[in-house]
């Protein structure tokens, strides 16, 4: 009988040796010979668990419970050695740096083949095939240190198809990449699936799943609650379904759900829909009567007076020469929540870090609350400037959460009952009371998150900085963390947020700078400046579906302007009312 | 950093077999430190500048390197003046007393020690820079083979030397985050300055374990100890260029020695 089946899970329950719960609480499904199946969920799903197990690192490597069976192209991994799976099933890593292990390109895909013991003229065409399959041929002398995320990302794809496995299971491939590293990495493995490999790739990005992949399993707590199309995954579990799961859902199927709850339901019941086929369905029911371009929604409607960060002039020039910032001015008023954009080396963390005065200008001036920066330390502006970085491991060091909670304040000198007070006050806000005796590297990613977001507000600056939320989280602790910021900035305080995310960007800021080649771009009102698609697109951003939906309804008298789903969902709604 | 840069390039130098480079490193180095007559080690000085010349060194970068030493230099100078009493040496002229200082003597032989001390420094630096910049990294690691150096701890310099680069931009990284946090490096005494490093160390080293945990899982989905015998991509041999070099440095060595023997080139 042929099997058309690659992967055989059944009832597969693993706990690691120093855990109690089990992370995988029995796991069973299938993947046909040229699938591309991807795994969604939120982090602690046991994703990475599946994954390992999958390419034979657990049982063989990694030690605890294993119950269940797993059979991967034709033979059970249980009872065959790593090698012998990992010509099969290639694992592809989150973090591009941990899988890099030469120091020139050649050697770094040579890598895999030579362990093998192949001949050296085999192991040569290996290389250069891989390289080509990846788009990285040429490259073969590069040292691996200079290249880019996406490229590392692509050469460790390289690495492992140089073993020649028929299956490839890529762990989060693009969760430490930006837009232009993702695209390079998901086009890669969609070409591979093209050309016959399975993938099987576990994701948080929803548009590029939705859109790509044929089958999609969604994990929870250890199991899987729902594998099918993407459309019947979304009519299955629903918008609600998704977001419980840690899904975040796509916007333009999220519009549709949202007129359906206020009554407007579609004949043929398909939610799942691109741009495009949205724009179509919409144009029919818009009633033409409403007059076109009424009034852009609300206008920006707070009024700021006081400056807190000016920037006149600011050129930064790095020790090896590259010049990251070309003369950029800018104002950052007090209370404003402002989104920092543009694509990796625009130079966007280069201007943050002179906003705290990590980076001092080479020529200009960079002015916080009135204090030039190359007058002032550091540690001076930390007290006004708080900094949040993207990857909490990078900063905790204390035993407790209290104490590193506690080290901003006593930095800055206040005495031992305000500190109390600050890490108290901290901790509180960000819900991880309780807590203050842990140590921090027991907690969850997403709680040591939480720990390294009130380490930075506890010592309460008036603006607070916050470096590529998204990266490394899923949606729920990217949310987590923006709406903590809204609430902050509801406060008082100024937010400045870098993202690549433009859904992001839509739904929290006010205003957005972009930049591109290390000036601004462009800058103003977030309303105003994501409708400015085509422009936008010189500088590789490309706005969230939802903006390019609206855009395109313009002609039906739709005003630009509209950022999020539920705003979307109220004006279509009127609209498409009013005519009835 | 010009100690583990390779330079690209064609010359003789390049073409030699990392072995002959190594016995030419040891050969320069044994030279440089049998004599101490600052007229010799200057000679040696000399033939080792020239090759640098020869292969190209980028001679402004070691500059930079130098820099920051010039101050450790001339204290060598000073404190080797008084570092030896006139009746070391062998030679009158160098037991010629300059001057005294608190009772010390400063011989003209001391100062000359000193000199030769700090050509031997730059004879070391540049040499090893030589022969670091002319040969690749692989290069290295088929030396390690052919000295039956296990592969797993091959492997593991391998990956420690890829991996550089990538920890100094994690400590920066680290140390911008303890900053924003107002840790202030560079104010306090001595025992506070060491504390401070704590907060920079720690999250290095949680840091180094989670690289480590994926590498290890990494190394191993790609077959590592798959099969005994492990493809060997580049080999090292000798050829007749190799033969010749290797010849003319023992054969100088062996003067120096000689020279030496006879009591020329001491102090």
């Amino acid at each position: 009988m042929v099997n058309n089946n690659i992967i055989e899970v059944d009832c597969l329950r693993f706990k690691y040796a120093n855990s109690e719960k089990f992370a995988l609480n029995g796991v069973s499904f299938k993947v046909r010979r040229g699938e591309f199946f991807t795994i969604m969920g939120q982090n602690g799903a046991g994703k990475t668990t599946l994954a390992l197990c999958l390419a034979g690192v657990i049982p063989h490597y990694i030690e605890g419970e294993f119950e269940g069976k797993v059979f991967v192209d034709g033979i059970d991994v249980a009872s065959h050695t790593i090698p012998e799976v990992t010509t099969r099933l290639g694992l592809i890593l989150q973090d591009p740096e941990d899988q890099i292990i030469g120091v020139t390109v050649r050697d770094d895909v040579a890598f895999g083949p030579c362990n093998l013991g192949l001949s050296k003229e085999v192991v040569l065409e290996r290389v250069k095939n891989a390289l080509k399959m990846v788009r990285l041929d040429g490259y073969e002398d590069r040292e691996t240190f200079a290249l880019s995320g996406g490229e590392k990302q692509r050469l460790a794809i390289a690495g492992i198809l140089a073993l020649g496995p028929n299956i490839i299971v890529a762990d989060e491939p693009t969760s430490q990449l930006d837009p232009v590293g993702k695209r390079e990495v998901f086009e890669t493995l969609l070409q591979l699936n093209k050309e016959g490999k399975t993938i099987i790739m576990i994701t948080h990005e929803t548009d590029w799943a939705m859109k790509y992949s044929h089958r999609i399993g969604i994990l929870s707590s250890g199991r899987f609650i729902a594998i099918g199309s993407p459309k019947e995954i979304l009519s299955k579990l629903g918008i609600d379904g998704l977001t419980r799961y840690g899904v975040r859902p796509p916007q333009i199927p999220h519009l549709f759900y949202k007129l359906s709850q206020k009554g407007i339901i579609l004949e043929d019941q398909n939610m799942w829909l691109n741009v495009e086929e949205a724009v179509y369905k919409l144009s029919k029911l818009i009633a033409k009567s409403l007059p076109k371009n009424v009034l852009p929604l609300n206008k920006r409607d707070k009024h700021y007076e006081e400056r807190a960060i000016v920037v006149e002039d600011l050129w930064h020039i790095y020790p090896n020469g590259i010049k990251a910032l070309k003369g950029v001015s800018l104002q950052i008023y007090k209370g404003e929540f402002v989104a920092i954009v543009g694509q990796n080396g625009s130079g966007k963390t280069t201007l943050v870090k002179h906003f705290n005065g990590l980076l001092k200008p080479t020529n200009g001036n960079v002015y916080v609350f009135g204090m030039n920066t190359k007058d002032v330390t550091v540690s001076a502006l930390s007290k006004f400037v708080g900094y949040v970085f993207q990857n909490p491991d990078n900063q905790l060091f204390a035993s407790s959460v209290r104490e590193e909670v506690a080290f901003g304040p006593k930095n800055l000198g206040y005495s031992q009952d305000e500190v109390e007070k600050m890490v108290e006050q901290a901790l509180d806000f960000v819900g991880l009371k309780g807590l203050e005796n842990e140590h921090p590297f027991h907690l969850s990613k997403a709680e040591r998150q939480l720990v390294a977001f009130a380490s930075v507000i506890a010592m309460k600056p008036k603006v607070i900085v916050v470096d590529e939320p998204t990266t490394g989280q899923d949606w729920a602790g990217t949310y987590r963390i923006m709406n903590m910021l809204k609430k902050l900035n509801e406060e008082g305080h100024t937010v400045i947020v870098v993202t690549h995310d433009m859904n992001i960007v839509a739904e929290y800021a006010e205003r957005v700078i972009v930049l591109h080649g290390g000036r601004i771009f462009t800058e103003g009102e977030t309303r105003k400046i994501l409708y400015e698609i085509e422009s936008l697109s010189q500088a590789y951003i490309e706005p969230p579906p939802i903006v390019l939906l609206i855009s395109y309804l313009k002609e039906y008298g739709v005003p630009p302007g509209i950022l999020t789903v539920e705003e979307a969902a109220t004006e279509l709604y009127k609209r498409i009312k009013g005519g009835s | 950093m010009v100690f583990l840069e390779y330079l690209p390039g064609d010359s003789i130098f390049h073409r030699l077999d990392v072995r002959s480079k190594v016995f030419w490193l040891i050969a320069v180095l044994i030279l440089s430190f049998i004599f101490n007559d600052p007229l010799y080690v200057l000679g040696i000085m000399i033939g080792v500048l020239l090759i640098a010349f020869y292969i190209g060194l980028p001679f402004n970068r070691l500059r930079t390197m130098f820099q920051p030493l010039i101050p450790v230099m001339i204290c060598i100078v000073l404190f080797t003046g008084f570092g030896f009493q006139p009746d070391y040496f062998a030679k009158d002229a160098s037991r010629k007393v300059l001057f005294d200082i608190l009772g010390l003597p400063i011989t003209v032989g001391g100062i000359m020690i000193g000199v030769t001390f700090l050509i031997r420094l730059m004879i070391i630096i540049v040499s090893t820079s030589i022969v670091t910049l002319t040969t690749r990294f692989d290069d290295f690691i088929a030396l390690m083979r052919k000295i039956r150096f296990p592969y797993a701890l091959t492997l593991a310099v391998s990956i420690a030397f890829r991996f550089i680069p990538t920890l100094m931009k994690e400590l920066e990284t680290v140390m911008d985050a303890q900053r924003a946090r107002g840790l202030d490096l560079e104010r306090g005494g001595f025992v506070q300055k060491i504390k401070k490093r704590i907060p920079l160390m720690i999250p290095m080293l949680v840091g180094g374990i989670r690289h480590a945990e994926n590498l290890a899982i990494a190394i191993l989905v790609r077959g590592f100890g798959a099969s005994e015998n492990r493809t060997i991509l580049y080999d090292i041999k000798f050829s007749r260029m190799d033969y010749i070099v290797c010849a003319l440095v023992l054969l100088a060595t062996l003067i120096g020695a000689y020279i030496r023997l006879i009591g020329l080139g001491i102090l």
